[in-house]
Protein backbone atom coordinates (compact mmCIF):
# COMPACT_ATOMS: atom_id res chain seq x y z
CA UNK A 1 0.00 0.00 0.00
CA UNK A 2 3.15 2.28 1.10
CA UNK A 3 4.74 1.27 -2.13
CA UNK A 4 1.56 2.26 -4.41
CA UNK A 5 1.03 5.28 -2.34
CA UNK A 6 4.56 6.69 -3.11
CA UNK A 7 3.73 5.39 -6.99
CA UNK A 8 1.04 7.66 -6.89
CA UNK A 9 2.85 10.54 -4.97
CA UNK A 10 6.07 10.14 -7.74
CA UNK A 11 3.39 11.14 -10.45
CA UNK A 12 2.07 14.09 -8.29
CA UNK A 13 5.29 14.49 -6.80
CA UNK A 14 6.32 17.56 -9.34
CA UNK A 15 3.74 19.69 -7.04
CA UNK A 16 6.14 18.50 -4.43
CA UNK A 17 9.30 19.95 -6.31
CA UNK A 18 6.79 23.19 -7.45
CA UNK A 19 6.00 23.76 -3.84
CA UNK A 20 9.69 23.37 -2.94
CA UNK A 21 10.66 25.57 -5.45
CA UNK A 22 7.80 28.50 -4.86
CA UNK A 23 8.86 28.25 -0.92
CA UNK A 24 12.64 28.97 -2.07
CA UNK A 25 11.56 31.90 -4.33
CA UNK A 26 9.31 33.57 -2.28
CA UNK A 27 11.52 33.59 0.40
CA UNK A 28 14.58 34.85 -1.47
CA UNK A 29 12.22 37.54 -2.27
CA UNK A 30 10.81 38.03 0.98
CA UNK A 31 7.73 37.74 0.53
CA UNK A 32 7.04 35.68 4.18
CA UNK A 33 3.74 34.91 3.82
CA UNK A 34 3.59 32.97 0.12
CA UNK A 35 7.15 31.07 1.02
CA UNK A 36 5.57 29.65 4.48
CA UNK A 37 2.09 28.63 2.88
CA UNK A 38 4.03 26.78 -0.12
CA UNK A 39 6.48 24.96 3.10
CA UNK A 40 3.44 23.63 4.40
CA UNK A 41 2.09 22.26 1.25
CA UNK A 42 5.87 20.56 1.12
CA UNK A 43 5.88 19.14 4.49
CA UNK A 44 2.30 17.82 4.42
CA UNK A 45 3.38 15.85 0.83
CA UNK A 46 6.62 15.02 2.40
CA UNK A 47 5.04 13.17 5.44
CA UNK A 48 3.19 11.03 2.89
CA UNK A 49 6.75 10.53 0.94
CA UNK A 50 8.69 9.42 4.09
CA UNK A 51 6.22 6.99 5.05
CA UNK A 52 7.65 4.71 2.66
CA UNK A 53 11.62 5.48 3.04
CA UNK A 54 14.17 3.01 4.44
CA UNK A 55 15.08 4.50 8.31
CA UNK A 56 18.14 5.96 7.87
CA UNK A 57 16.75 8.41 4.78
CA UNK A 58 14.05 9.50 7.14
CA UNK A 59 16.65 10.06 9.86
CA UNK A 60 18.58 12.13 6.96
CA UNK A 61 15.62 14.26 6.13
CA UNK A 62 13.93 15.09 10.02
CA UNK A 63 17.39 16.49 10.75
CA UNK A 64 17.89 18.57 7.74
CA UNK A 65 14.25 19.29 8.57
CA UNK A 66 14.80 20.46 12.40
CA UNK A 67 17.00 22.91 10.74
CA UNK A 68 15.05 24.21 8.24
CA UNK A 69 12.56 24.97 11.44
CA UNK A 70 14.79 26.61 13.33
CA UNK A 71 16.24 29.12 10.60
CA UNK A 72 12.41 29.61 10.09
CA UNK A 73 11.78 30.50 13.90
CA UNK A 74 14.85 32.51 13.68
CA UNK A 75 13.11 34.61 10.46
CA UNK A 76 16.71 32.78 8.51
CA UNK A 77 15.03 33.31 5.18
CA UNK A 78 17.64 32.99 2.42
CA UNK A 79 18.81 29.68 5.04
CA UNK A 80 15.64 28.23 4.55
CA UNK A 81 15.29 29.20 0.81
CA UNK A 82 18.68 27.31 0.43
CA UNK A 83 17.53 24.25 2.50
CA UNK A 84 14.93 23.91 0.43
CA UNK A 85 16.50 23.94 -3.25
CA UNK A 86 19.52 22.82 -2.67
CA UNK A 87 19.84 20.37 0.49
CA UNK A 88 16.72 18.73 0.85
CA UNK A 89 15.88 19.03 -2.66
CA UNK A 90 19.46 16.89 -3.52
CA UNK A 91 18.49 14.36 -0.47
CA UNK A 92 14.82 13.70 -2.22
CA UNK A 93 16.55 13.66 -5.64
CA UNK A 94 18.83 10.98 -4.89
CA UNK A 95 16.19 8.48 -2.75
CA UNK A 96 15.75 5.28 -5.29
CA UNK A 97 12.30 5.19 -4.35
CA UNK A 98 11.48 8.45 -6.07
CA UNK A 99 13.27 7.50 -9.31
CA UNK B 1 30.68 41.70 -12.98
CA UNK B 2 32.23 39.50 -10.73
CA UNK B 3 32.32 39.13 -6.93
CA UNK B 4 35.55 40.52 -5.85
CA UNK B 5 36.22 38.68 -2.61
CA UNK B 6 38.56 39.20 -0.12
CA UNK B 7 39.63 38.30 3.54
CA UNK B 8 39.01 39.81 6.81
CA UNK B 9 41.74 42.01 8.20
CA UNK B 10 42.57 43.25 4.88
CA UNK B 11 42.56 47.13 3.55
CA UNK B 12 39.11 45.92 1.82
CA UNK B 13 36.93 48.53 4.13
CA UNK B 14 39.18 51.30 3.74
CA UNK B 15 39.30 50.68 -0.18
CA UNK B 16 35.38 50.68 -0.15
CA UNK B 17 35.06 53.72 1.67
CA UNK B 18 37.52 55.43 -0.23
CA UNK B 19 35.42 54.66 -3.19
CA UNK B 20 32.39 56.22 -1.63
CA UNK B 21 34.14 59.24 -0.53
CA UNK B 22 35.38 60.30 -3.77
CA UNK B 23 31.93 60.49 -5.37
CA UNK B 24 29.80 61.27 -2.18
CA UNK B 25 32.04 62.74 0.87
CA UNK B 26 28.85 63.18 3.06
CA UNK B 27 28.10 60.09 3.16
CA UNK B 28 31.38 58.54 3.44
CA UNK B 29 32.33 60.12 6.16
CA UNK B 30 28.88 58.80 7.75
CA UNK B 31 29.88 55.55 6.73
CA UNK B 32 33.47 56.04 8.34
CA UNK B 33 32.19 56.63 11.80
CA UNK B 34 30.10 53.35 11.52
CA UNK B 35 30.77 50.96 14.28
CA UNK B 36 30.33 47.63 12.37
CA UNK B 37 28.06 44.91 13.60
CA UNK B 38 29.24 41.84 14.20
CA UNK B 39 29.65 38.98 11.67
CA UNK B 40 30.27 36.00 10.46
CA UNK B 41 31.96 34.72 7.34
CA UNK B 42 29.68 31.83 6.35
CA UNK B 43 30.78 29.61 3.33
CA UNK B 44 34.24 29.83 1.33
CA UNK B 45 36.22 32.96 1.52
CA UNK B 46 35.92 33.07 -2.31
CA UNK B 47 32.16 32.40 -2.52
CA UNK B 48 30.63 33.14 1.18
CA UNK B 49 28.61 35.11 2.57
CA UNK B 50 28.08 37.12 6.22
CA UNK B 51 25.90 36.30 8.74
CA UNK B 52 24.62 38.81 10.55
CA UNK B 53 22.51 38.70 14.13
CA UNK B 54 21.72 34.92 12.90
CA UNK B 55 20.44 35.91 9.66
CA UNK B 56 22.54 35.18 5.95
CA UNK B 57 22.81 38.25 4.09
CA UNK B 58 22.84 36.01 1.31
CA UNK B 59 23.17 32.30 -0.19
CA UNK B 60 25.23 30.20 0.86
CA UNK B 61 24.78 28.14 -2.58
CA UNK B 62 24.51 30.58 -5.55
CA UNK B 63 24.47 34.22 -5.00
CA UNK B 64 24.62 35.57 -8.36
CA UNK B 65 21.25 33.20 -9.38
CA UNK B 66 19.85 34.71 -6.34
CA UNK B 67 20.65 38.18 -7.06
CA UNK B 68 19.15 37.53 -10.85
CA UNK B 69 15.47 36.08 -9.22
CA UNK B 70 15.73 39.17 -6.83
CA UNK B 71 16.88 41.53 -9.78
CA UNK B 72 13.92 40.11 -11.91
CA UNK B 73 11.04 42.66 -9.92
CA UNK B 74 12.52 45.56 -11.79
CA UNK B 75 10.94 45.41 -15.31
CA UNK B 76 13.74 44.43 -17.94
CA UNK B 77 13.33 47.38 -20.27
CA UNK B 78 13.65 49.99 -17.12
CA UNK B 79 16.34 52.57 -17.62
CA UNK B 80 16.10 53.40 -13.68
CA UNK B 81 15.54 51.26 -10.33
CA UNK B 82 15.77 51.50 -6.63
CA UNK B 83 17.64 48.76 -4.25
CA UNK B 84 16.98 48.67 -0.89
CA UNK B 85 20.09 46.62 0.17
CA UNK B 86 22.30 46.65 -1.02
CA UNK B 87 23.27 43.28 0.50
CA UNK B 88 26.85 42.19 -0.65
CA UNK B 89 26.47 44.18 -3.72
CA UNK B 90 24.95 40.91 -5.81
CA UNK B 91 21.71 42.92 -6.62
CA UNK B 92 23.15 46.31 -7.92
CA UNK B 93 26.04 44.09 -10.20
CA UNK B 94 23.03 42.06 -11.27
CA UNK B 95 21.02 45.39 -12.61
CA UNK B 96 24.26 47.23 -13.60
CA UNK B 97 24.43 44.51 -16.40
CA UNK B 98 21.41 45.92 -18.37
CA UNK B 99 22.63 48.01 -20.64
CA UNK B 100 19.47 49.82 -20.73
CA UNK B 101 19.51 50.64 -16.75
CA UNK B 102 21.08 54.41 -17.10
CA UNK B 103 20.55 54.89 -13.36
CA UNK B 104 20.12 53.19 -10.16
CA UNK B 105 19.22 54.17 -6.80
CA UNK B 106 21.14 52.03 -4.40
CA UNK B 107 19.35 52.90 -0.83
CA UNK B 108 21.68 51.49 2.22
CA UNK B 109 19.19 50.25 4.71
CA UNK B 110 21.14 49.71 7.74
CA UNK B 111 24.85 51.38 7.78
CA UNK B 112 26.62 49.44 10.23
CA UNK B 113 25.74 46.56 8.33
CA UNK B 114 26.95 47.61 5.08
CA UNK B 115 30.14 48.95 6.68
CA UNK B 116 30.55 45.39 7.76
CA UNK B 117 30.00 43.90 4.46
CA UNK B 118 32.73 46.20 3.14
CA UNK B 119 34.90 45.08 5.38
CA UNK B 120 35.11 41.73 3.86
CA UNK B 121 34.16 41.95 0.12
CA UNK B 122 35.69 44.70 -2.61
CA UNK B 123 32.29 45.96 -4.11
CA UNK B 124 33.87 48.80 -5.65
CA UNK B 125 32.89 47.66 -8.98
CA UNK B 126 29.49 48.68 -8.73
CA UNK B 127 30.04 51.59 -6.49
CA UNK B 128 32.82 52.86 -8.98
CA UNK B 129 30.67 52.62 -11.77
CA UNK B 130 28.70 55.99 -12.71
CA UNK B 131 25.36 54.86 -13.36
CA UNK B 132 25.10 54.45 -9.37
CA UNK B 133 23.59 56.94 -6.42
CA UNK B 134 24.28 56.21 -3.29
CA UNK B 135 21.88 57.09 -0.79
CA UNK B 136 20.28 56.22 2.62
CA UNK B 137 17.00 55.04 4.33
CA UNK B 138 16.56 58.73 5.98
CA UNK B 139 16.19 60.07 2.57
CA UNK B 140 13.42 58.83 1.90
CA UNK B 141 9.86 59.00 3.34
CA UNK B 142 8.12 56.77 0.50
CA UNK B 143 8.93 53.79 -1.45
CA UNK B 144 10.03 54.08 -4.89
CA UNK B 145 9.51 52.60 -7.95
CA UNK B 146 10.99 50.49 -9.92
CA UNK B 147 12.41 47.94 -6.81
CA UNK B 148 14.23 45.39 -6.19
CA UNK B 149 15.22 44.51 -2.59
CA UNK B 150 17.65 42.32 -0.14
CA UNK B 151 15.28 41.01 1.96
CA UNK B 152 17.89 40.29 4.83
CA UNK B 153 18.60 44.18 4.81
CA UNK B 154 15.35 44.83 5.32
CA UNK B 155 15.33 42.94 8.27
CA UNK B 156 17.91 44.64 9.85
CA UNK B 157 16.91 47.87 8.83
CA UNK B 158 18.21 50.42 11.09
CA UNK B 159 15.93 52.22 13.44
CA UNK B 160 15.39 55.38 11.27
CA UNK B 161 14.30 53.45 8.13
CA UNK B 162 11.64 51.21 9.74
CA UNK B 163 9.01 52.62 8.38
CA UNK B 164 10.57 52.43 4.65
CA UNK B 165 11.48 49.16 5.63
CA UNK B 166 7.56 48.68 6.11
CA UNK B 167 6.67 50.03 3.13
CA UNK B 168 8.80 48.20 1.13
CA UNK B 169 7.98 44.98 2.76
CA UNK B 170 4.30 45.59 2.21
CA UNK B 171 4.81 46.25 -1.22
CA UNK B 172 6.86 42.76 -1.58
CA UNK B 173 3.76 40.95 0.09
CA UNK B 174 1.24 42.47 -1.67
CA UNK B 175 0.60 40.70 -4.90
CA UNK B 176 0.71 37.10 -3.10
CA UNK B 177 -2.24 38.70 -0.98
CA UNK B 178 -4.51 40.43 -3.74
CA UNK B 179 -4.08 36.41 -5.50
CA UNK B 180 -4.99 35.10 -1.91
CA UNK B 181 -7.91 37.03 -1.52
CA UNK B 182 -9.13 37.26 -4.89
CA UNK B 183 -11.88 35.48 -6.88
CA UNK B 184 -9.53 31.99 -6.98
CA UNK B 185 -10.17 31.74 -3.24
CA UNK B 186 -13.31 29.27 -3.23
CA UNK B 187 -14.39 30.18 0.43
CA UNK B 188 -14.44 33.59 -0.39
CA UNK B 189 -16.49 32.26 -3.41
CA UNK B 190 -18.81 30.24 -1.61
CA UNK B 191 -19.63 32.81 1.15
CA UNK B 192 -20.38 35.52 -1.99
CA UNK B 193 -23.07 32.97 -3.08
CA UNK B 194 -24.51 32.22 0.52
CA UNK B 195 -24.73 35.83 0.70
CA UNK B 196 -26.08 37.20 -2.18
CA UNK B 197 -29.67 37.58 -1.72
CA UNK B 198 -29.44 38.83 2.35
CA UNK B 199 -26.41 41.17 0.77
CA UNK B 200 -28.83 42.56 -2.05
CA UNK B 201 -31.60 42.83 0.41
CA UNK B 202 -29.87 44.61 3.11
CA UNK B 203 -29.61 48.44 3.55
CA UNK B 204 -27.13 50.33 2.04
CA UNK B 205 -24.68 51.36 4.66
CA UNK B 206 -23.75 54.25 1.82
CA UNK B 207 -27.00 55.93 2.99
CA UNK B 208 -25.81 56.95 6.23
CA UNK B 209 -22.67 58.23 5.06
CA UNK B 210 -22.74 62.16 6.43
CA UNK B 211 -25.40 61.18 8.51
CA UNK B 212 -22.84 62.88 11.74
CA UNK B 213 -21.24 65.69 10.20
CA UNK B 214 -18.51 67.58 12.22
CA UNK B 215 -19.02 64.19 14.72
CA UNK B 216 -16.77 62.52 17.00
CA UNK B 217 -16.08 58.99 16.92
CA UNK B 218 -14.37 56.79 18.74
CA UNK B 219 -13.00 53.46 16.75
CA UNK B 220 -12.70 50.50 18.78
CA UNK B 221 -9.94 47.78 18.12
CA UNK B 222 -8.95 44.59 19.65
CA UNK B 223 -5.52 45.62 20.68
CA UNK B 224 -4.41 45.26 24.62
CA UNK B 225 -5.07 48.85 25.38
CA UNK B 226 -8.06 49.23 24.71
CA UNK B 227 -8.95 48.38 28.21
CA UNK B 228 -7.59 51.71 28.92
CA UNK B 229 -10.04 53.49 27.27
CA UNK B 230 -13.00 51.54 29.25
CA UNK B 231 -13.20 54.21 32.11
CA UNK B 232 -13.85 57.01 29.67
CA UNK B 233 -16.12 55.16 27.63
CA UNK B 234 -18.12 54.50 30.20
CA UNK B 235 -18.69 58.21 30.65
CA UNK B 236 -21.90 59.32 28.97
CA UNK B 237 -21.18 61.11 25.73
CA UNK B 238 -23.96 61.20 23.75
CA UNK B 239 -22.55 63.08 20.77
CA UNK B 240 -19.64 60.41 20.78
CA UNK B 241 -20.60 57.26 18.20
CA UNK B 242 -18.62 54.54 19.04
CA UNK B 243 -17.55 52.17 16.19
CA UNK B 244 -16.02 48.70 17.55
CA UNK B 245 -14.18 46.12 15.34
CA UNK B 246 -15.95 42.50 15.86
CA UNK B 247 -13.45 41.19 17.70
CA UNK B 248 -13.58 43.97 20.18
CA UNK B 249 -17.01 43.43 20.67
CA UNK B 250 -17.22 40.97 23.32
CA UNK B 251 -14.45 42.71 25.50
CA UNK B 252 -16.40 46.26 25.32
CA UNK B 253 -20.04 44.57 26.07
CA UNK B 254 -17.62 42.30 28.93
CA UNK B 255 -16.96 45.86 30.41
CA UNK B 256 -20.74 47.29 29.87
CA UNK B 257 -19.91 48.97 26.86
CA UNK B 258 -22.76 49.15 24.15
CA UNK B 259 -20.92 50.23 20.30
CA UNK B 260 -23.20 51.91 18.05
CA UNK B 261 -21.38 49.88 14.77
CA UNK B 262 -19.62 46.99 14.57
CA UNK B 263 -17.65 46.17 11.57
CA UNK B 264 -17.28 42.67 10.68
CA UNK B 265 -15.01 41.78 7.23
CA UNK B 266 -13.58 38.53 8.06
CA UNK B 267 -14.44 35.36 5.97
CA UNK B 268 -12.72 32.41 7.98
CA UNK B 269 -14.35 29.90 9.45
CA UNK B 270 -15.41 30.24 13.40
CA UNK B 271 -16.14 34.28 13.18
CA UNK B 272 -19.15 33.78 14.74
CA UNK B 273 -18.53 30.86 17.63
CA UNK B 274 -15.51 33.76 18.08
CA UNK B 275 -16.90 37.12 18.29
CA UNK B 276 -20.90 36.69 18.31
CA UNK B 277 -21.80 33.46 19.93
CA UNK B 278 -22.86 33.75 23.34
CA UNK B 279 -23.58 37.84 23.31
CA UNK B 280 -26.77 38.89 25.19
CA UNK B 281 -28.66 40.16 22.17
CA UNK B 282 -30.76 42.70 24.31
CA UNK B 283 -27.32 44.77 24.33
CA UNK B 284 -27.16 44.68 20.64
CA UNK B 285 -30.98 45.31 19.27
CA UNK B 286 -29.52 49.38 18.68
CA UNK B 287 -25.86 48.44 17.18
CA UNK B 288 -25.87 48.19 13.62
CA UNK B 289 -23.83 45.68 11.99
CA UNK B 290 -21.51 46.91 9.01
CA UNK B 291 -20.55 43.95 7.10
CA UNK B 292 -18.54 43.01 4.10
CA UNK B 293 -20.79 40.05 1.43
CA UNK B 294 -17.84 37.25 2.42
CA UNK B 295 -18.76 37.28 6.51
CA UNK B 296 -20.40 34.00 7.37
CA UNK B 297 -23.80 33.56 7.23
CA UNK B 298 -24.66 32.50 10.28
CA UNK B 299 -23.13 35.57 11.79
CA UNK B 300 -25.08 37.83 9.60
CA UNK B 301 -28.93 35.64 10.55
CA UNK B 302 -28.08 35.74 14.46
CA UNK B 303 -27.31 39.52 14.17
CA UNK B 304 -30.39 40.87 16.43
CA UNK B 305 -29.87 44.51 15.76
CA UNK B 306 -29.85 46.33 12.30
CA UNK B 307 -27.72 45.28 9.47
CA UNK B 308 -26.18 47.65 6.54
CA UNK B 309 -24.06 45.93 4.13
CA UNK B 310 -20.95 47.88 2.33
CA UNK B 311 -18.15 46.71 -0.63
CA UNK B 312 -14.63 47.35 -0.74
CA UNK B 313 -12.62 47.78 -3.80
CA UNK B 314 -11.00 44.92 -4.04
CA UNK B 315 -11.04 42.46 -7.18
CA UNK B 316 -13.25 40.12 -5.10
CA UNK B 317 -16.21 43.02 -4.92
CA UNK B 318 -15.41 43.21 -8.89
CA UNK B 319 -18.63 41.80 -10.12
CA UNK B 320 -21.11 42.68 -7.17
CA UNK B 321 -19.85 46.22 -6.96
CA UNK B 322 -21.17 46.65 -10.41
CA UNK B 323 -24.47 44.45 -9.87
CA UNK B 324 -25.18 45.47 -6.45
CA UNK B 325 -23.74 48.21 -5.82
CA UNK B 326 -23.16 49.58 -1.96
CA UNK B 327 -21.34 52.02 -0.15
CA UNK B 328 -17.46 51.53 -0.35
CA UNK B 329 -15.59 51.27 2.60
CA UNK B 330 -11.56 51.22 2.32
CA UNK B 331 -10.04 47.84 3.00
CA UNK B 332 -6.61 47.03 3.07
CA UNK B 333 -6.48 43.62 4.81
CA UNK B 334 -7.80 44.84 8.51
CA UNK B 335 -11.11 45.43 9.96
CA UNK B 336 -9.82 48.22 11.36
CA UNK B 337 -9.68 50.44 7.70
CA UNK B 338 -13.19 50.10 7.05
CA UNK B 339 -14.27 50.85 10.66
CA UNK B 340 -12.01 53.96 10.55
CA UNK B 341 -13.24 54.61 7.06
CA UNK B 342 -16.85 54.51 8.19
CA UNK B 343 -16.03 56.91 11.12
CA UNK B 344 -14.74 59.26 7.91
CA UNK B 345 -17.36 58.44 5.83
CA UNK B 346 -20.13 59.02 8.28
CA UNK B 347 -19.18 62.84 8.79
CA UNK B 348 -15.79 62.61 11.39
CA UNK B 349 -14.32 65.82 12.35
CA UNK B 350 -12.67 63.76 14.87
CA UNK B 351 -11.93 59.89 15.36
CA UNK B 352 -10.03 58.50 18.30
CA UNK B 353 -8.46 54.94 17.74
CA UNK B 354 -8.90 52.91 20.78
CA UNK B 355 -6.61 49.59 21.02
CA UNK B 356 -5.10 50.11 17.67
CA UNK B 357 -2.08 48.99 19.02
CA UNK B 358 -0.64 46.61 15.55
CA UNK B 359 1.79 45.17 17.94
CA UNK B 360 2.03 43.32 21.36
CA UNK B 361 2.19 45.51 24.18
CA UNK B 362 3.53 43.78 27.27
CA UNK B 363 3.55 40.83 25.49
CA UNK B 364 -0.09 40.43 24.30
CA UNK B 365 -2.11 39.84 21.19
CA UNK B 366 -5.53 41.44 22.05
CA UNK B 367 -7.58 43.07 24.75
CA UNK B 368 -9.04 40.69 27.79
CA UNK B 369 -11.89 39.08 26.64
CA UNK B 370 -11.50 38.79 23.19
CA UNK B 371 -11.45 35.58 21.46
CA UNK B 372 -9.18 36.51 18.10
CA UNK B 373 -6.87 33.81 17.07
CA UNK B 374 -4.01 35.22 18.69
CA UNK B 375 -0.91 36.33 16.93
CA UNK B 376 2.44 34.29 17.52
CA UNK B 377 3.79 37.34 19.73
CA UNK B 378 6.89 35.00 20.84
CA UNK B 379 9.23 36.50 17.50
CA UNK B 380 11.04 39.51 18.71
CA UNK B 381 12.91 39.98 14.84
CA UNK B 382 9.64 42.15 13.84
CA UNK B 383 9.16 45.22 15.39
CA UNK B 384 7.70 48.75 15.29
CA UNK B 385 8.43 51.60 18.10
CA UNK B 386 5.03 52.60 20.10
CA UNK B 387 4.11 55.86 21.00
CA UNK B 388 6.63 55.50 23.84
CA UNK B 389 9.79 55.23 21.49
CA UNK B 390 10.18 51.78 22.20
CA UNK B 391 10.76 48.69 20.19
CA UNK B 392 7.62 46.39 20.09
CA UNK B 393 6.84 43.01 18.67
CA UNK B 394 4.77 42.96 15.98
CA UNK B 395 3.72 40.75 12.94
CA UNK B 396 4.95 41.88 9.40
CA UNK B 397 1.19 41.63 8.28
CA UNK B 398 0.40 43.62 11.56
CA UNK B 399 2.84 46.72 10.17
CA UNK B 400 1.45 46.34 6.76
CA UNK B 401 -1.63 46.99 8.37
CA UNK B 402 0.14 50.16 10.32
CA UNK B 403 1.30 51.16 7.29
CA UNK B 404 -1.60 51.28 4.68
CA UNK B 405 -3.42 52.92 7.45
CA UNK B 406 -1.18 55.58 7.54
CA UNK B 407 -1.69 56.19 3.80
CA UNK B 408 -5.35 56.38 4.22
CA UNK B 409 -5.01 58.60 7.05
CA UNK B 410 -2.82 61.24 4.89
CA UNK B 411 -5.60 61.50 2.40
CA UNK B 412 -8.07 62.52 5.42
CA UNK B 413 -6.24 65.76 6.17
CA UNK B 414 -9.82 67.10 7.09
CA UNK B 415 -10.22 64.87 9.83
CA UNK B 416 -8.18 64.54 13.30
CA UNK B 417 -7.18 61.37 14.53
CA UNK B 418 -6.34 60.75 17.70
CA UNK B 419 -5.36 57.58 19.97
CA UNK B 420 -5.21 57.77 23.80
CA UNK B 421 -2.27 55.57 24.41
CA UNK B 422 0.97 55.27 23.81
CA UNK B 423 1.76 51.55 24.21
CA UNK B 424 0.26 50.65 21.12
CA UNK B 425 2.81 51.50 17.90
CA UNK B 426 3.53 55.19 16.54
CA UNK B 427 1.11 55.63 13.88
CA UNK B 428 2.19 58.46 11.64
CA UNK B 429 -0.75 61.14 11.24
CA UNK B 430 -2.19 60.41 14.81
CA UNK B 431 -1.68 62.47 17.74
CA UNK B 432 -1.94 61.29 21.49
CA UNK B 433 -4.34 62.73 24.06
CA UNK B 434 -5.05 61.60 27.12
CA UNK B 435 -8.24 61.05 28.22
CA UNK B 436 -8.76 60.71 32.02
Amino acid sequence: MATKKLSASRTESPSLWDDMAVASRAFRLGVEGQGSDALIRCIDQMGLLLEALPKDEIQAVNRLLLTLFDAQQSKDFILVADLLEHDLGDILRKMPSLK
Amino acid sequence: MDVIPTKAGSNCLELNLAAIMKRWPDLGRQLSVCAPVQVELVGEPGSGTLRVEGIHLASTRDRQAEARLQASLVPPNSSFAYVYGPGLGDLPRALLQRKNLQELRVVIMNPRVTCSTFEFFDQRDWLNDPRVRLLTATEFSEIRFPFAAVPPCLQLAADEAAELRDLVVLELASPYIRKKQGAENELLKERLAANRDLFAADPDAGELFGFFPGGEFVVAAAGPTLAESYPWLHRPQPQRILIAVDAALRPLLQAGIRPDFVVCIDYHYGVFDRFFAGLDPEMLRQTTLVYFPVVSPEALKSWPGPRRAALAALPIYSCLRRTCSKGELFCSGSVIHPATDLAVKLGASRVFLAGADFCFPEGLSHVAGSRAVPFDVTSKRDWVFSGEGEKVATTPSLRGYLRDLECYLARHPEVSFYTCSRRGARIRGVQWQQKN
